[in-house]
């Protein structure tokens, strides 16, 4: 036993062969299960925080009802989903239709082992760690072809081809603000990426000095990493086909989409799949672009107020680890309930306007942005004059959008 | 059988069969949905194995490329080419006895050749230079470094450090001038991993074992000699070679540990970093048509399944 | 303090070999054997795949072969991606000709 016996920032999956086959299983399936069931508790209770949050933005209560003022009202529908009947159509594929949901279901989950929780811990380190992401993230693509096409009916196929098609188009800029945000930090592992956001800044003119939140990875080169940030978030939300990115999953259009004729057990997979899902395109965001697992306002805690260690409030060991914990898991749902409320408050996008959107607009953005980081990292006084150059740009986009005159009124058609 | 064997058998025998499978269900099957996502199943097995070699950078590619892309466009090209309701024995075969015999002659002959060959498995060429170790050519896996002896006391030593990308290192050393004794002395080499996040610079380098120790007769001790570490997890090393001299007649600085301070070398895992330099430095004329390459690809599919606006 | 890694270079290279000679043999099959257009791409998936194992194994068991069959494989990747977009489009414009995407449909120019 004394083998199991260290810290947190010790456990690395490659220690286990050092011990018996039993201990190493079991070690194994502790984590997994407990991240696993994590997991689980935290989708179902997003589920019912979106609810709320659309109640209020609607003006009524939401799930009233089930446990104090309706907050358990996530495990009764799980119950429920758990116990309804499992109806597998007749002209269902019965292989395909019982494989797509685990198939959605393990590509959204897998991410969850890649991301840096803590300082200097997440479940499986990984140099590759963003490309993992990007990779796993791309194969639920076919879960979803896979349940459009195994549930037998027209307006499934149409909305796992449709879902199918924003997916692909949307991996490419998200993609290309990633590649511009890789060329700024040299590496993969999204540990050290976090790490180094704790210093610098200022289109990398200063080097190690501690400069909180504007040496996050959105202020780093002003405005171009902004505009990666935007520009991922977008496709984000795109990917994870929430509004106003939702046409594969609008009721009023195509009933349900792919997940039509999923009832029961098989059908809260792909929900639960796709809350991992957000929050996983959260927690990428908060990695690249808000600084990870670092705290925002940590050195003016330190040196302005006399608490706290340099960066941190904690001093070394578990409790700063907990401390990162609680800003990457923070920063992260923030990011999520932006999402939950952008749902409730855009109009949906048509298919085309969709496609128009990603490639014709999104795209060419996500180039030019990738260009303009690489040339700031190349020489940081060509980035400054750059970004003054953008800012001007935009500038001139928002006054004459301003000063537009206004539209004229066009005579009604009798 | 330890942990280690077994977790390398369950590892590879679960995938290479997995794999196994999808694959004859893609060559057998009737139903060509089904033979694509068999396909599924052949492509994910095959990343699994590229995980269990660690080359870890193919994973990603083969995943994101393959998976999310060569697939999803096969499984599109099925679902436009064939009308809904007659895909369940859709997927004919003309299977002759012709066709498994010759298959099955292959495969005797490829599992003759692998059964047979043997496979070079020694250590790389020791003709690297610095300009092809730095450009990332081949693997680097030799650190020349050359601990030459210029004087007895063991004040100065001449040192070339290099970087290291690989998990093993073989220190070379060479000796080129003997001290004025015939006794042999311990030559000790000792390897030391740094510690992150540790605030006292002392407790930043911690000892690694194993510490060689080899002894070395001085007079015929000349040339060159190499030191093997290997099993280097990634991180960032400094290695210190002592002599250690015996009693008496060895006139190394009154007997006391003769100390070449090394220079620090980093271990870095992963394929990631020398596919990109080699992509950069000696694969980028490849590299350029590639991508013109794709981009004409790109066009042309885009322009060949294009619908065709009939004249009305 | 020296982690044991997992060291793949203990399991014999041979089998890895023997399992990219199997998918090897799949695809020849499917190749030869099945009559839509769409399956024989998929056969050469597989012998692109296969190939590509030998590449890799090669590469990362002797360490006198050094990185260049893994650069390779990233090259084999991408044209397999390039090539299966143009064959697709291509089976997708004989289907809207000729109704079926069969490999012997074409057969205009015979007599």
């Amino acid at each position: 036993m004394s083998t199991l016996a260290f810290s947190l920032s010790d456990f690395s999956w490659s220690r286990l062969v050092d011990v018996e086959w039993y201990w190493a299983a079991l070690a194994s399936f502790v984590v997994c299960a407990v991240i696993i069931n994590l997991l689980a508790v935290y989708a179902g209770l997003n589920t019912l925080i979106e609810r709320k949050i659309a109640a209020a933005m609607q003006a009524r209560v939401g799930p009233w009802q089930v446990g104090p003022h309706g907050w358990l009202q996530w495990a009764a529908d799980a119950l429920k989903l758990m116990f309804k009947e499992d109806i597998i159509p007749l002209q269902a594929d019965r292989m395909l239709f019982r494989l797509a949901p685990f198939v959605v279901f393990g590509g959204s989950f897998a991410c969850w082992v890649a991301l840096p929780f803590m300082p200097g811990w997440s479940p499986v380190t990984m140099n590759i760690g963003i490309l993992f992401v990007l990779a796993v993230s791309s194969s639920v693509v076919l879960g979803i072809l896979m349940a459009g096409w195994a549930s037998g009916s027209k307006w499934a196929l149409f909305g796992a081809m449709r879902a199918a098609a924003q997916i692909v188009s949307y991996e490419v800029p998200v993609g290309l603000t990633i590649l511009g945000m890789l060329l700024i930090y040299g590496t993969l592992d999204m540990q050290k990426i976090s790490a180094m956001q704790e210093s610098g800044g200022v289109f990398g003119i200063v080097t190690d000095t501690h400069l909180g939140i504007f040496s996050w990875g959105a202020f780093r080169h002003l405005p171009f990493t902004f505009i990666a940030c935007m520009t991922y978030y977008t496709g984000a939300l795109a990917e994870t086909n929430r509004t106003p990115f939702d046409i594969p999953e609008a009721e009023s259009e195509l009933v349900a989409g792919y997940h039509t004729e999923y009832s029961g057990m098989r059908f809260s997979f792909f929900f639960l799949a796709e809350y991992a899902n957000m929050f996983v395109v959260s927690a990428i965001a908060t990695t690249f672009f808000l600084g990870g697992w670092l705290p925002p306002f940590g050195t003016f805690f330190s040196h302005v107020l006399g608490i706290g260690h340099g960066v941190w409030i904690m001093p070394e060991g578990l409790g700063r680890m907990f401390e990162g914990l609680f800003w990457f898991f923070g920063k992260s749902f923030v990011l999520v309930l932006l999402m939950v409320w952008l749902r409730w408050t855009l109009p949906r996008y048509r298919v085309d306007q969709l496609m128009d959107l990603c490639w014709k607009k999104l795209t060419p953005l996500a180039f030019v942005n990738l260009f303009a980081i690489g040339l700031s990292e190349y020489n940081p006084w060509i980035g400054l004059g750059l970004g003054v150059v953008a800012l001007g740009f935009v500038g001139e986009l928002i006054r004459r959008e301003v000063m537009a005159p206004a539209p004229v009124e066009h005579p009604k058609i009798a | 059988m330890g942990t280690e064997e077994l977790l390398l058998n369950v590892v590879f025998y679960l995938f290479a069969i997995g794999a196994v499978v999808a694959s004859i269900a893609v060559a057998l099957s009737t139903n060509i949905i089904r033979s694509a996502f068999a396909l599924l199943g052949v492509l994910f097995g095959v990343a699994a194995m590229y995980a269990f070699m660690r080359a870890d950078f193919v994973v990603a590619a083969q995943i994101i490329i393959y998976v999310g892309g060569i697939l999803v466009l096969i499984i599109f090209a099925v679902m436009l080419t064939h009308k809904i309701t007659d895909v369940n024995v859709s997927n004919e075969s003309a299977p002759g006895p012709a066709a498994v015999f010759a298959v099955l002659c292959v495969l005797f002959a490829l599992c003759v050749i692998i059964a047979t060959r043997t496979w070079d498995r020694s250590a790389p060429a020791e003709s690297l230079t610095s300009m092809e170790k730095l450009a990332g050519d081949t693997k680097p896996t030799t650190a020349m470094v050359n601990v030459t002896l210029l004087q007895g006391d063991g004040t100065t030593g001449v040192l070339k450090g290099g970087e290291v990308r690989s998990p093993f290192v073989v220190l070379r050393y060479e000796v080129t001038q003997a001290p004025s004794t015939a006794e042999a002395a311990h030559f000790a080499l000792e390897c030391s991993e740094r510690i992150e996040n540790q605030p006292d610079e002392k407790k930043r380098w911690a000892p690694w074992s194993p510490v060689k120790e080899t002894t070395v007769g001085l007079t015929n001790g000349l040339g060159t000699r190499d030191e093997r570490l290997s099993n280097l997890k990634p991180g960032r090393y400094r290695w210190t070679a002592s002599f250690v001299g015996g009693q008496g007649t060895l006139a190394l600085a009154g007997g006391k540990p003769w100390t070449i301070e090394g220079t620090t070398f980093t271990v870095e895992a992963g394929l990631t970093r020398p596919l990109g330099v080699a992509l950069m430095s000696r694969y980028l004329l490849p590299f350029e048509l590639i991508s013109v390459l794709l981009l004409a690809a790109l066009v042309g599919a885009a322009y060949i399944a294009r619908k065709e606006v009939k004249e009305l | 303090m020296n982690v044991a890694d997992f060291s793949f270079t203990r399991h014999p290279l041979e089998n890895m070999l023997v399992l990219s000679a199997i998918i090897f043999c799949a695809g020849l099959y499917t190749v030869m054997t099945r009559k839509n257009a769409v399956s024989i791409l998929m056969g050469v998936e597989l012998i692109l795949n296969a190939a590509n194992i030998n590449f890799v194994a090669f590469s990362q068991y002797l360490p006198s072969a050094g990185i260049h069959g893994g650069v390779f494989s990233v090259f084999v990747i991408l044209l397999a991606a390039a090539e299966a977009a143009v064959a697709l489009a291509i089976i997708i414009g004989i289907y809207q000709n000729f109704g079926r995407a069969d490999v012997d449909v074409a057969d205009l120019m015979k007599e």
